[in-house]
């Protein structure tokens, strides 16, 4: 009942924090529902008959003005940079400034060929973000739901789609950020490498040597060509550096070279994708980083009203998408939220606008018309899919779209039968601004629920994950050595935050629209609070004995996880996290390495100081300086342990994959499919694999006998017995058949080549269920009368494991009178609890094996050797206090290093904290095809994800279990005072704890706190790095993604802990039914 | 003694930013010279807090003992995510100076003993004296080249953030600032000492 209880509040600290998560995702996650559909050429609301009949010329919904476009983007390109300012001398010292005279002089030789705007971007202003607003038309968020993940390609409707299917020809030159946004889409490209900053030319000139050749050809309609060497100047030297000078000079001939070779169908945008800050950066929201520049030419005539001179019109950069498809004749690609810019549509050559103010302002009212007409397309498809628009404002949108085309239809009517009055003209304006209205409110509904972070919600969010934190400290610090009834203390707080998280979700859940939970914030607040000076005022914290916690291990490991917690607010420390954490765990182990030897050695001068046998050591050790004895000194044994440690630690990060922003860095072959590789290699690594996970099976075998838990046939044994090879052949056969190339796998029947995996994962669930229904590895021995075999010479492997106490325990209960022979004889029960984990453990990992694959399999074993090392250490070190180990639980210090070795096996088992960096195909091992649900792909890749975190985050109980077993490696790293303390009385190994149950599931408790508080204090720094860098640069590839990561690592890492504590409780309960099974043998 | 151990603070952090390796060479072989320099000047004033005196065998033995020490800082760094091979001898050069810094000031005042080793870092309060000193020192360069690692991963692009230079840089202040604080506290010390044997 007690561990129910445990398990209750267990459960409350985990909802708190993922309640707090989910609200704090809601309200910084920006995402949106993708709609894949695609503009069709000819609508229903296109007014075929009447828009075409006086023109003759071909295109979609509207008549194509230009036959082709070049498209010349110049990263970073502000409007200051654009706009010519005639009052500065020609010397003047900015080095910025009206560089571009050639943009100048054709608005002033050709007023109404040309336009120039201020191009108003969204931010976040980086590159990437904006490609996607400029072919999409639609808001930058940072999940756009229903994408695909695994690549960065558009799948939404954009301006390139449209023009391949109206059979337009792209040649693309310059940035290959392009290239994974539209892979296989350009005729021809000729694509440079964006990635280094501090490179000025490469690119520019890679596109200069090109685009002049290629333009002359005839066989393209569209030319696109995005310049970089702007945008690095900026970020080596800012703005204002001669550099900037030169490059802006570039650039000016570049324009004035491409627009005199540009013929009448042509028109040129010459656009910046985002401006620059004084210091040259972007990616934040600063006026400095929106405003880029838009410079609209052709030869034709485009516009019938000449730009007046200092007249700054700004246009949003989704505007751009509508515009160049009307103006080409294309389709306004599906998710489009900009406006057309009115002034291109007022002039048409074929249609006598010149002379007629009524035509002019009809050209655009139709222009306008068209692009309301598919935004309200638009959001009628997306209301039914996704419902986070707001229900009212979209339906007064819709009436106002109504009533305007109800308009129209009568105004045309109308002017059919009395021709054009001045009252239509009249009339024509004001549907021009009810359509630019309708457009502009539209785009503002869908940015207030797309773009904009809900500052109430993030904070809410994260101070409930901060209750959650505080929560498990209160738990784990203040009332762990009180005894099992709970304070009031902890009552209010549990009452506190089952409160918080019931107003929470009914908030939530039914408010979801209203004003922020002010009254969660409040309870959050007073709950910190509470648990605060809870903890301050905890007998532990006054009490001297809080001076045995501040052992040297505790305090640096609660330094290393604080500098971990840091590490989040950091881009280049999230970048590079795998190298990061892999120091911090060296510099853990290394301080319990030094803290074993002063405990050895302290001891050794204990010694040394007793009279007369002291003091001959002493001599004999300045004399003679013995090699032998230097070795044999537990001392050395612990350093041959630590370096053995370390280098395995250090060879788990051969299986690191690399990110994106990790320059220099390969990937590890390892992560290769083994398929690809060429023969030789591929057998080498296919037999290492092999080799790996049968070591991996056999130590744990090796492992099990050694304690006794491998005799009899009782269920639970048979499993361990025949489970654990069995699954790793099959899994050898899986690989096998998975390395054949290709074209033989299709030979094969589906069912074939899934077979293995699935007779796999067969095994492995019926080994998962005989664990669960007879969890205990025990055996009996049968008969009393064999009692004395254990302790012959063909058993001698098991005499250490022999467990005794039981019969002492037994006789007592009896009156103390029996006789000694009739106690029963229990194989294993010394280790009766940790090889049921071990097991487990052993289990889950086969499955993780099969999951991982081939290639990455093998870091398993090293996890696996790793933990086993580990805990020998961490038993040592545990053991060298001198206090009782049994009372004293669970150090700090090993569950930090705990945590800390899962997030290093994260990356240890080939993965990063991005999101291209999932691997997809786990989805399909034992699988073939397509799937119904999304939940057995999706637990897969989890599987596949957090295989690291789940081996680790399962084996925690073993830190309460393995130092009582005291193993022999142990014991030569333990001075031999140590050794004589453990072996007074008999050895019980972990059985110690079934005599005190209430001691063990406090021990379970207290370190199931720390793995979730732990997770949740990185949890919580994520969110708050997250929250605090929402305007970066990098938030959508670093910040985000990280904390994402930390949210999935923290419901794998509570879920798995929470796992491992109802086993445990399932042994403990299973231990018991056994024991009281014995008794009643005895007498019959 | 005090005033060497304050000129030596100038010393090592001046010469490494442009090339690694001969920056390191110059910092080993100062501290190496400042090591020597103490240790004459001990010998010379105090020859019988030494425990023992010049043997061939232990100076052996120290040497045996300090190339152990140098490959296994040399295995530590690489452990701890130095490069394994492409700049191996940058790395040798760390471990060498490390060694230079921790490991010889022991092997010149204690002698090879590892005991010894460990008395002075356990039993710090026993012997005042030329044992702080080196026990501050040691300790305080480890720390240093430790915290010296921190500045690698930030992209600053900075040349002097390429591996190894800010940890030499780091454990040579390390050593300075141990220097400094033994400084420091070896005369309050004293002066505690002093009056406690005064009553
Ligand atoms: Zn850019
Ligand atoms: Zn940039």
């Amino acid at each position: 009942m007690f561990g129910i209880k445990l398990l209750l509040i267990l459960l409350l600290l985990i909802l708190l924090t993922i309640s707090g998560t989910l609200v704090f995702i809601k309200g910084f996650l920006l995402s949106r529902s993708v709609i894949e559909t695609k503009s069709q050429c000819s609508p229903e609301f296109a007014l075929r008959a009447e828009d075409h009949s006086h023109h003759g010329v071909e295109g979609c919904w509207m008549h194509g003005r230009f036959k082709r476009a070049i498209i010349v983007i110049i990263d970073a390109l502000k409007y200051e940079f654009m706009a010519f300012n005639s009052s500065l001398q020609q010397n003047d010292v900015t080095h910025y400034k009206n560089k571009l005279p050639s943009i100048h002089q054709l608005l002033k030789r050709k007023p109404l060929n040309s336009r120039l705007y201020k191009f108003i971007a969204d931010p976040p202003t980086t590159t990437m973000q904006r490609l996607k607003g400029l072919t999409t038309g639609s808001l930058p968020t940072f999940v756009d739901a229903g994408a695909n993940f695994h690549s960065y390609a558009i799948t939404e409707d954009n301006l390139i789609d449209q023009m391949l299917r109206q059979d337009k020809k792209v040649k693309f030159f310059g940035d290959d950020t392009w290239l994974s946004l539209f892979p296989g889409k350009f005729s021809k490209s000729f694509d440079f490498p964006s990635f280094d900053v501090k490179d000025l030319h490469t690119v520019d000139n890679g596109i200069l040597t090109h685009i002049y050749p290629e333009m002359r050809q005839s066989n393209w309609d569209v030319i696109i060509a995005h310049f970089l060497g702007v945008d690095h100047c900026g970020h080596k030297y800012g703005p204002n550096h001669s550099a900037m000078a030169e490059k802006l000079t570039q650039m000016d001939a570049v324009i004035r070279n491409i627009t005199e070779m540009m013929r009448d169908d042509t028109v040129l945008f010459v656009m910046g994708d985002h401006g620059m800050t004084k210091t040259g950066d972007h990616g934040g929201d600063s006026a400095d980083e929106l405003e880029a520049g838009l410079f609209i030419y052709s030869p034709a005539q485009i516009t019938h009203t000449p730009q007046k001179e200092d007249e700054n019109v700004a246009v949003a950069q989704t505007d751009f998408v509508p515009t160049l498809a009307l103006l080409m004749g294309l389709p306004i690609p599906f998710s489009n939220l900009g406006m057309v810019i009115p002034e291109l549509f007022g002039h048409c050559p074929w249609w006598d606008t010149g002379s007629n103010e009524i035509r002019r302002v009809y050209h655009r009212v139709k222009a306008l018309r068209l692009n309301a007409q598919q935004i309200s397309t638009y959001l009628a498809t997306y209301q039914q899919i996704a419902s986070d628009l707001p229900v009212p404002q979209l339906r007064s949108l819709q009436q106002q779209i109504n009533k305007a085309e109800s308009d129209v239809q009568n105004l045309i009517t109308a002017m059919i039968k009395d021709g054009a009055t001045d009252d239509a003209l009249h009339k024509f304006i004001a549907l021009e601004e009810a359509y630019k209205s309708y457009i502009r409110e539209a785009r503002e509904t869908c940015e207030g629920v797309w773009a904009k972070f809900d500052l109430k919600l993030i904070v809410t969010g994260l101070l409930t994950v901060a209750v959650g934190v505080s929560q498990s400290c209160y738990f784990f610090v203040a009332w762990s050595n009180s005894d099992d009834s709970f304070p009031t203390l902890a009552k209010f707080l549990i009452g506190g935050s089952a409160l918080h998280l019931f107003y929470l979700t009914l908030h939530m859940l039914f408010f979801p629209e209203t004003v922020p939970p002010l009254m969660a914030v409040i309870l959050a607040l007073v709950l910190i609070f509470v648990s605060v000076v809870g903890i301050k005022n905890s007998p532990l914290i006054n009490n001297i004995e809080m001076r045995r916690y501040l052992t040297i291990d505790n305090i640096i490991s609660s330094l290393i996880l604080i500098m971990n917690c840091c590490l989040f607010f950091s881009n280049s420390f999230i970048v590079y996290e795998n190298a990061v954490t892999m120091f911090f765990m060296q510099t853990l182990i290394v301080v319990v390495f030094l803290k074993i030897i002063f405990k050895n050695f302290s001891v050794q001068r204990k010694e040394a100081l007793k009279p007369d046998i002291g003091r001959q050591m002493r001599k004999s050790k300045a004399a003679n300086y013995d090699l032998l004895h230097v070795i044999t000194q537990p001392s050395t044994a612990a350093f041959i342990v630590i370096i053995i440690c370390c280098i395995v630690l250090r060879i788990a990060s051969s299986f690191y994959s690399c990110r994106e922003e990790q320059h220099s860095c390969e990937d590890s072959t390892f992560i290769l499919p083994l398929s690809s590789l060429d023969e030789r290699t591929r057998n080498q690594r296919y037999l290492f694999s092999v080799f790996c996970i049968a070591a991996m099976v056999t130590a744990v075998r090796y492992w099990l006998k050694h304690y006794g838990n491998m005799n009899g046939m009782g269920a639970g044994v048979t499993a361990a017995y025949y489970g654990p090879p069995l699954a790793a052949l099959f899994i050898v056969f899986h690989w096998a058949l998975q390395a054949l190339p290709q074209s033989v796998l299709d030979s094969f029947p589906r069912w074939q080549q899934v077979l293995m995996a699935q007779i796999v994962y067969a095994i492995i669930i019926v080994c998962l269920i005989v664990i669960l229904s007879s969890p205990v590895l025990v055996y009996l021995l049968p008969t009393r009368t064999d009692f004395q075999i254990p302790y012959q010479a063909h058993f001698k492997h098991i005499v250490p494991t022999l467990y005794n106490q039981l019969k002492v325990q037994l006789s007592e209960s009896e009156g103390g009178s029996s006789d000694a022979n009739k106690a029963p004889v229990v194989y294993g029960l010394g280790s009766v609890y940790s090889s049921s984990v071990v097991l487990l453990v052993s289990v889950v990992s086969l499955l993780l094996a099969l999951m991982l694959g081939d290639g990455i399999a093998p870091s398993l074993l090293l996890a696996t050797v790793l933990l086993y090392l580990f805990l020998e250490l961490y038993s040592v070190s545990v053991n060298s206090q001198e206090l009782d180990s049994v009372n004293e639980g669970p150090t700090w210090s090993g569950i930090v290093m705990l945590s800390l070795l899962s997030t290093i096996f994260f990356f240890a088992t080939g993965h990063q904290a991005t999101i291209p960096s999932i691997r997809f195909e786990a989805a399909y091992t034992g699988f073939y095809g397509d799937f119904n649900t999304l939940l057995l792909p999706g637990f897969l890749i989890w599987l596949n994800t957090f295989s690291g975190p789940i081996i680790f985050n399962l084996a925690w109980p073993l830190l309460i279990f393995w130092p009582l077993l005291s193993s022999a490696l142990m014991k030569m790293m333990v001075k031999r005072t140590f050794q004589q303390k453990q072996n007074e009385g008999s050895w019980k190994g972990d059985f110690r704890l079934y005599d005190n149950a209430t001691l063990l599931r406090k021990h379970l408790f207290r370190v199931c706190c720390g793995m979730i508080g732990i997770a949740s204090v990185k949890l919580l720094a994520a969110g708050c790095a997250a929250a605090l860098h929402r305007r970066h640069l990098m938030v959508w590839k670093i910040f985000a993604p990280r904390f994402i990561y930390e949210a999935a690592f923290f419901t794998t890492s509570s879920a798995c802990a929470i796992l491992a504590f109802l086993f445990v409780l399932r042994v403990d309960s299973a231990l018991s039914a056994f024991i009281r099974k014995l008794p009643t043998k005895k007498q019959s | 003694g005090l005033l060497i151990y304050l000129l030596i603070k100038n010393e090592g952090p001046f010469s490494i930013t442009s090339n690694p390796v001969n920056g390191v060479k110059i910092c080993i072989t100062a501290g190496c010279v400042h090591c020597l320099l103490n240790f004459i000047l001990f010998y010379v004033y105090a020859p019988n807090s030494l425990e023992s005196g010049f043997r061939i065998v232990n100076i052996a033995k120290c040497c045996c003992l300090l190339v152990l020490a140098c490959f296994t800082f040399h295995v530590i760094a690489i452990c701890f995510g130095a490069p394994l091979i492409k700049s191996a001898t940058e790395t040798l050069h760390f471990a060498i100076l490390l060694t230079v810094l921790v490991c010889l000031p022991f092997c010149l005042f204690f002698g090879p003993s590892i005991e010894n080793w460990f008395e002075v870092f356990i039993d710090k309060s026993s012997h005042v004296g030329l044992e702080t000193v080196v026990y501050f020192t040691s300790l305080s360069a480890l720390l240093g080249s430790w915290l010296g690692a921190i500045p690698i991963p930030l992209d600053w692009d900075q040349p002097w953030q390429e591996w190894p230079i800010s940890c030499v840089v780091g454990a040579v202040g390390g050593y300075s600032v141990g220097l400094l604080l033994s400084a420091v506290y070896l005369p309050r010390k004293y002066s505690t000492l002093h009056k406690s044997k005064f009553f």
